[in-house]
């Protein structure tokens, strides 16, 4: 067994009024629930034991009714219901199978041995419990609420910065811990929603019939205002939350400002989704590209089976949005948009001027002034006057833009038809 | 005259011994290995019967150890004394474990150890395969979602020897 690094001492601290009852597992008790004088649950969790089976090894905390009824609604992980612990340490106690009591070692919640503790990752099922309803009817968790209290301390930190602010929470998923993250599974998310609020920034800025934008290049830095956030806040959670906020901050003298309404649109991108017919409806308002960041968004959500709570305040004017996705919901939504079947028809114009033409096939490629990329196929009835079109002369262009979505296929086919053009002349 | 009188006495004595008989619920004779405990608990077999053949796998440790093929209830009597006083006892802790794959084996021990690193210590280490046969008891018929199924051991049967270790899984 592993040394303990600690203090020992003779006298066990906690008072056992009662041992309720059997958490984990059914094999080999391994976390169960006794109770002290006030009520409190004190968990004992075996962790080990000598090669010879003769001593096994168990730690004790203390915690709530709360965070006790968080663990068994599957809210909160094994290793954070540890690191919850109301004090700060655990008391180890080495005991042989005569019920001896060979050690008693006090030691801080970060001393516990790696080997000591659960996966970031483990959380309780139902079906892995033993005396789950003894254990909850004992402390009467079913009347217990649970109120997020982290959302409260985001909303004063969203009120002392002066910051609308985006808070995102991953309750779970692979590589969620107490305080800590996968790198890969933060990085990907986070890069995920970046992406997705970039688009749909672009779309409220531009329209949705706007073509590919590289925010990367210096004539696009005018578009940076609307579509960067930063991140300025993260761990909030027991399991792992971080806050963003749009990098310019305009305070709301006349009505909404540009990154409530990007937010609205966001929340009811994800709200919408949730049912095909309300889908249908939504698919429209959005450009190809959002679109397919949001299933990109939503397949990293899938992969790594995630849990998540997206809230944004604006502390100027209190007003809030709310919606959480997990990997279930993000599966059904993916699903449902490979399977829509929708046609739609628009027209715009642009100016810019072609970079490309080929009068045999009528393709073009055609840049506007805002730096916006088009591809496709001049009308037929267009063709003859193709050879005349010049790579110097600014043209606005009429476009007839056909989005076909066919059930099955995973992306929409977007078709750029150009129905005329005219040598703009200012 | 005689067929007759023979015939109608076969008639009353099938109507009244067999098909009048109620309806026994299933009664198996041969004894189990811990009957009189099993006995104790309440026990209800439906859904239990014996089984032709059965290729199982079980979480065992490697060599000879005692625990292998012993249920939990005997492996720690102690447990068994503890719940038998606060009335939580179950009758499935005379069964032995098993599974119906090597993976689902594998999977649900690895599950455990995501929890307790250290409980391959009390569980098992590795994945053993054998056959269960009619004469080695009752089996349960379908497995649970982790395709996991008891089996009561009839008296005189002896799994070990019968299984061989297929995978190394912790320790």
């Amino acid at each position: 067994m592993n040394n303990i690094p600690g203090i020992e001492i003779i006298q066990f601290p906690f008072n056992l009024l009662t041992e309720v009852g059997t958490l984990l597992s059914n094999h080999y008790p391994t976390t169960i629930i006794f109770s002290d004088q006030e009520a409190n649950p004190i968990i004992k969790e075996w962790v080990d034991t000598t090669d010879d089976n003769k001593v096994d090894r168990f730690f004790f905390y203390k915690t709530s009714k709360l965070n006790l009824k968080k663990f068994i609604d599957g809210e909160i992980s094994h290793i954070d219901l540890i690191n919850s612990s109301k004090s700060q340490y655990v008391v180890f106690q080495d005991i042989t199978i005569d019920d001896d009591i060979v050690k008693i070692t006090i030691s801080s919640l970060s001393e516990i041995p790696l080997n000591y503790k659960p996966s970031n990752d483990f959380f309780f099922h139902s079906k892995d419990g033993v005396d789950v309803e003894d254990i909850k009817k004992y402390f009467d968790l079913d009347n217990l609420e649970i109120n997020d209290n982290f959302l409260y301390e985001v909303r004063k930190i969203a009120e002392y910065n002066k910051s609308e602010t985006i808070y995102i929470h991953l309750k779970r998923g692979k590589g969620v811990g107490a305080g800590n993250i996968n790198t890969e599974v933060f990085g990907k998310t986070l890069l995920n929603f970046d992406n997705l609020y970039k688009n749909l920034a672009l779309d409220h800025v531009l329209g949705i019939t706007r073509g590919d934008i590289s925010l990367d290049a210096k004539k696009n830095a005018d578009y940076l205002q609307f579509t960067e956030t930063s991140l300025y806040g993260e761990r909030i959670a027991a399991s792992y939350g971080f806050l963003l906020r749009p990098i310019t901050t305009q305070f709301d003298l006349f009505g909404a400002t540009q990154s409530e309404k990007i937010a609205e649109i966001a929340f009811n991108l994800i709200s919408k989704s949730q049912t095909v017919e309300s889908l249908k409806e939504e698919y429209l308002l959005h450009s190809g590209f959002t679109l397919e960041s949001f299933k990109q968004f939503l397949e990293g959500i899938q992969r790594f089976e995630m849990k998540l709570d997206l809230n944004w305040f604006n502390p100027i004017n209190k007003k809030e949005f709310y919606e959480d996705l997990d990997y279930i919901k993000a599966n059904r939504i993916i699903f449902d948009i490979d399977n829509l079947a929708i046609t739609d028809e628009n027209e715009f114009t642009e100016k810019g001027k072609f970079r490309a033409v080929n009068c045999d096939t009528r393709h073009y490629h055609f840049t506007s002034l805002g730096e916006q990329q088009y591809t496709g196929y001049f009308d037929k009835p267009l063709k003859d006057g193709l050879v005349l079109i010049t790579f110097l002369d600014i043209y606005e262009v009429k476009v007839s833009r056909r989005t076909i979505k066919e059930a099955g296929k995973k992306e929409a086919r977007v078709v750029d038809t150009i129905i005329a053009y005219y040598i703009d002349k200012v | 005259m005689a067929n007759r009188f023979l015939f109608f006495s076969s008639s009353v004595f099938a109507l009244f011994f067999v098909a009048l008989q109620p309806r026994q619920e299933y009664v198996y004779f041969m004894p189990l290995k811990y009957q009189k405990e099993i006995e104790q608990l309440n026990p209800d077999f439906t859904g239990f019967s014996e089984v032709e053949e059965r290729t199982s796998y079980r979480w065992v440790f490697e060599g000879n150890d005692p625990r292998n093929f012993l249920p939990i209830y005997k492996i720690d009597e102690k447990r068994y004394k503890r719940e038998v006083e606060k009335g939580k006892a179950n009758f499935r802790g005379w069964a032995l474990s098993f599974y119906q794959s090597e993976e689902d084996a594998k999977k649900e021990l690895l599950y455990w150890v995501k929890d307790k690193p250290e409980k391959f210590k009390k569980l098992g280490t590795h994945i053993s395969k054998g056959n269960i046969i009619k004469e080695d008891g009752l089996c349960e018929e379908s497995c649970d979602e982790r395709g996991h199924f008891d089996h009561f051991e009839n008296i005189n049967v002896e799994l070990y020897g019968r299984f061989e270790i297929v995978q190394k899984v912790a320790g």
